[in-house]
C-alpha cells in the first residue's frame, strides 16, 4: 500500500515525456541530431565530453502534485488522499526519463562537406506507470460503495526499460533547400518490464433472484507481466551485501555492452527552408524494437472465476477451498517465451521563422546566420495507452557568437504554463549548454507537473 | 572579457535557479498517519434446502417424517475472521443473513464458529425462520436478529482461532404433502482499518 500511495505521491507533475522542446532544432548544439539527424548543422567536428556531453532527467506526473498529498497544510492526510485519487484518472501516470551520453562525436566528410556523420553511446532509464485508478479505488474505498460497477484490470499498464544505445548517423545537405539525415540504433537491454493489455474484470454484482446476494466475477481475466533481466538477479543469492551489489552490477555491465536483449531502430529526420527565411523540420526516433529472448520471464493469469460464497450443501461433509477453487480457474503461469517490443517513437516538427541577419566574422560559414528566429514546435510520443503531445512557441536569440539562447512556451493537455529556456555558451571550441523547463514551477517543485533537466559540455569545431 | 560576461551570467542565471527553486512545506511523516478503510463486502454462506428432496422414498403421501439432524449439519472451512489481518485490522464484521421459505413451517437455522479441533468458540447464533405461505407462493424473508449480527473488534479477538462454521438447520417434523424450498443467502462486511 505504501508503493501505492507513493505512486499516488508520485502521480503529481504533469509529463512533458522526452520532449526536449528546447533542445530540438537548436543547430548551435550537436546534441540536435540525436532529435532530429536531418537538423541542418554546420559543423565541422564535435566531441562531447565522455559522461558529460548530455545529462538529461525528466520526470513527469499527468494529474496531481506531490504537494497535493504531502503538502504540510494541516489538512488530514486521508482525506487529500480520497480527493487525489477521485481526481486521477486511469489515464494519469508517472513517468521517469534519464538519460547519460557516454560518447558522443561527429565529424564532416572529406570528401563531401555536405555529409556529416555522427555517432555515440548513451544509456537511457525510462519508465511510465499509469495509475491503477480501479484498483487504487478498490483498495482505499472497498467494493461496498460499487456494487455492479466492473474494476478494470486494463488500468494496470506500466513499462520500464534501462538500456544502451549505440547509434551511427549521417546528415546531408542534399540541396541549398534541403538537409536530411537518418541515424542506425542498437539497442542493448539491461532490464525490461511490460504490464500492458491487461484485459477482464473484477464485478460484485448484486443478485436478488440468485444463490446469493451477490455473484463476485472475476471475468476474462488476462493479466501478464514480461520481464527480461530479471530472473538472473533474484537468483543471485549472497549473504554479502556487497558482493551481492558487485554481482548485479557486473550483470549490468555485461549487457550494457551488447550483452543483453538486442534490438534495432532507426531515427529519420529533414530541414527544408521553404524560402529564406522559413524552415520546416521533421522527425522521427526510434523507430524500432527489441527482441527480448535472453533472462526472459514471463508472469500470466488467466481465466474466470465466480464466487458466490461458501455453499453447505448439507449433505457433503467436504470443506469448500476458496483459494484452491481461484487457483485452479486462474492460474498464474510462469513462460521462458521471448517478446518483442516496439520503442517508444517519438515524432517532431517545426516551422521556424527567422529574422535579423548577422555577419560579425565569427562564422565561417556560406550564409550567415540569423541572430533571431520564432516558430512553433510539435512533439507526440507514442505509450502503451496513448499517445503524448504537446505543442511549444519557441524564441531563439543569438546573444552574441558566444552566448545563444532559446525560450519556449509549451502547452499540453494538462498544463499551460510550461516555459523553458537553454542557453548555450560557445567560448572558442568550448561549448557548454544548460536547459530547465517549467520554470515557473521552481518557487515550488513539489507542485510543479514536470520538470526536465539537460546539461552537457562538447568540443564543437 | 567576452568570456568573463558569458560565465558571470551563465553563474548569475544558475544562481537564480537554484535560490529560486524549493520545495516547500512537504512532510512524508504524514505517511504514518494515513488509514485505510475500505469496506469489503463478501458473499458468506448460501444454502438451498428443497423439501421434495428430502423425502424418505416409499413415504406414503400425508405422513410424518424426521430428517435426521445430521443430514441437515455442515462444517465449512472458514479462517477468515481469525487471521492476523483480521485481528488486527478489521473493526468489524456484519453478518447479513437473508432466510426466504416457502415452506408453511417454521424453522430454525444456527451457526457456530470453531476451531481447527471442532471446539465451539464464541456464541451460538440463531435465526428464527418464520413460516412460508406454500409452494407457488411470494417467499416469506426472515432476517437475524439483530440484523446485520455484528461482530465487533472485542468479538473477533474471542474468535481468534476460529477455523470453522459449523451451520445447522433445525427441522420439526415434516408431512410428505409439505412441498417448498428454504433458501438461506448471507454476506459479511468487512470494515477494515489499517494502520501504514
Amino acid at each position: 500500500m505504501r508503493v501505492l500511495l507513493c505512486l499516488l505521491g508520485l502521480l503529481g507533475c504533469s509529463l512533458y515525456s522526452q520532449n526536449k522542446e528546447t533542445l530540438y532544432d537548436f543547430t548551435d548544439l550537436p546534441q540536435s541530431l540525436m532529435l532530429n539527424p536531418g537538423a541542418d548543422v554546420n559543423f565541422k567536428y564535435h566531441a562531447g565530453v565522455p559522461f558529460l556531453s548530455q545529462i538529461h532527467f525528466n520526470v513527469g506526473f499527468k494529474g496531481a502534485s506531490i504537494y497535493d498529498v504531502f503538502a504540510d497544510d494541516g489538512r488530514d492526510i486521508n482525506d487529500k488522499i480520497e480527493n487525489t485519487i477521485n481526481k486521477l484518472g486511469s489515464n494519469d501516470y508517472f513517468t521517469l526519463t534519464q538519460q547519460l551520453d557516454l560518447i558522443n562525436f561527429g565529424w564532416r566528410s572529406k570528401r563531401d562537406s555536405n555529409l556529416y556523420y555522427s555517432g555515440g553511446i548513451y544509456q537511457e532509464l525510462d519508465l511510465i506507470v499509469y495509475f491503477p485508478k480501479d484498483f487504487a479505488v478498490l483498495a482505499y474505498q472497498g467494493n461496498q460503495d460499487f456494487i455492479n460497477v466492473p474494476f478494470r484490470f486494463s488500468n494496470i499498464s506500466a513499462t520500464g526499460e534501462f538500456l544502451t544505445v549505440y547509434h551511427f548517423g549521417y546528415n546531408k545537405k542534399v540541396n541549398k533547400k534541403l538537409t536530411f539525415g537518418a541515424r542506425a540504433k542498437f539497442y542493448s537491454s539491461m532490464f525490461n518490464f511490460r504490464s500492458t493489455k491487461n484485459r477482464g474484470t473484477f464485478t460484485t454484482i448484486e443478485t436478488p433472484q440468485g444463490n446469493n446476494i451477490y455473484q463476485h466475477v472475476i471475468s476474462n481475466a488476462d493479466v501478464s507481466v514480461q520481464t527480461s533481466g530479471y530472473a538472473s538477479l533474484r537468483d543471485i543469492e549472497s549473504e554479502d551485501n556487497a558482493d551481492g551489489a558487485k554481482q548485479v552490477l557486473n550483470k549490468f555491465v555485461g549487457r550494457a555492452f551488447l550483452g543483453g536483449n538486442l534490438g534495432v531502430g532507426v531515427d529519420i529526420g529533414f530541414s527544408y527552408k521553404l524560402e529564406d527565411q522559413w524552415t520546416i523540420t521533421g522527425s522521427m526516433t526510434d523507430l524500432g524494437m527489441i527482441f527480448y529472448t535472453k533472462d526472459v520471464e514471463t508472469y500470466r493469469a488467466r481465466g474466470s472465476f465466480v464466487f458466490e460464497g461458501l455453499e453447505t450443501p448439507i449433505t457433503d461433509n467436504n470443506g469448500q477451498d476458496v483459494l484452491d477453487e481461484l487457483e485452479d480457474a486462474i492460474p498464474i503461469d510462469t513462460l521462458n517465451t521471448s517478446y518483442a517490443a516496439l520503442r517508444p517513437l517519438k515524432l517532431n516538427g517545426s516551422i521556424k521563422y527567422s529574422f535579423n541577419k548577422y555577419d560579425d566574422g565569427t562564422c565561417d560559414c556560406m550564409d550567415s546566420p540569423y541572430q533571431d528566429a520564432f516558430g512553433l514546435q510539435i512533439f507526440t510520443q507514442f505509450r502503451p495507452k496513448r499517445p503524448q503531445y504537446a505543442a511549444s512557441l519557441f524564441y531563439y536569440k543569438r546573444l552574441s557568437s558566444f552566448l545563444r539562447t532559446k525560450l519556449t512556451y509549451t502547452v499540453d493537455d494538462y498544463s499551460f504554463k510550461n516555459i523553458g529556456f537553454l542557453m548555450s555558451t560557445h567560448i572558442n571550441k568550448i561549448n557548454f549548454y544548460i536547459s530547465a523547463n517549467n520554470l515557473l514551477e521552481y518557487s515550488n517543485l513539489a507542485d510543479a507537473r514536470g520538470a526536465s533537466v539537460q546539461l552537457g559540455f562538447n568540443v564543437i569545431m | 572579457m567576452k568570456t568573463k560576461k558569458a560565465y558571470a551570467l551563465l553563474l548569475f542565471i544558475g544562481a537564480i535557479l537554484i535560490t529560486a527553486s524549493c520545495v516547500k512545506e512537504l512532510d512524508f511523516e504524514q505517511l504514518d498517519e494515513v488509514v485505510l478503510t475500505p469496506v469489503f463486502e463478501a458473499d458468506f454462506i448460501y444454502s438451498e434446502f428443497d423439501v421434495e428432496n428430502n423425502i424418505p422414498e416409499g413415504t406414503p403421501p400425508n405422513t410424518e417424517f424426521t430428517i435426521p439432524p445430521e443430514v441437515l449439519r455442515d462444517t465449512i472451512n472458514y479462517d477468515l475472521v481469525g487471521s492476523d489481518f483480521a485481528i488486527d485490522n478489521l473493526d468489524r464484521v456484519e453478518l447479513t443473513m437473508e432466510v426466504r421459505n416457502i415452506i408453511p413451517i417454521a424453522f430454525t437455522i444456527q451457526f457456530q464458529f470453531l476451531t481447527q479441533a471442532g471446539q465451539p468458540i464464541g456464541q451460538l447464533y440463531r435465526i428464527p425462520v418464520q413460516a412460508g405461505l406454500g409452494e407457488g407462493t411470494e417467499p416469506v424473508i426472515s432476517f437475524s436478529d439483530p440484523n446485520p449480527i455484528v461482530l465487533d473488534n472485542a468479538t473477533l479477538n474471542q474468535l481468534a482461532s476460529a477455523q470453522k462454521i459449523a451451520t445447522e438447520i433445525i427441522v420439526p417434523a415434516l408431512n410428505s404433502d409439505l412441498r417448498g424450498v428454504l433458501q438461506i443467502r448471507s454476506k459479511a462486511s468487512y470494515y477494515v482499518n489499517y494502520q501504514l
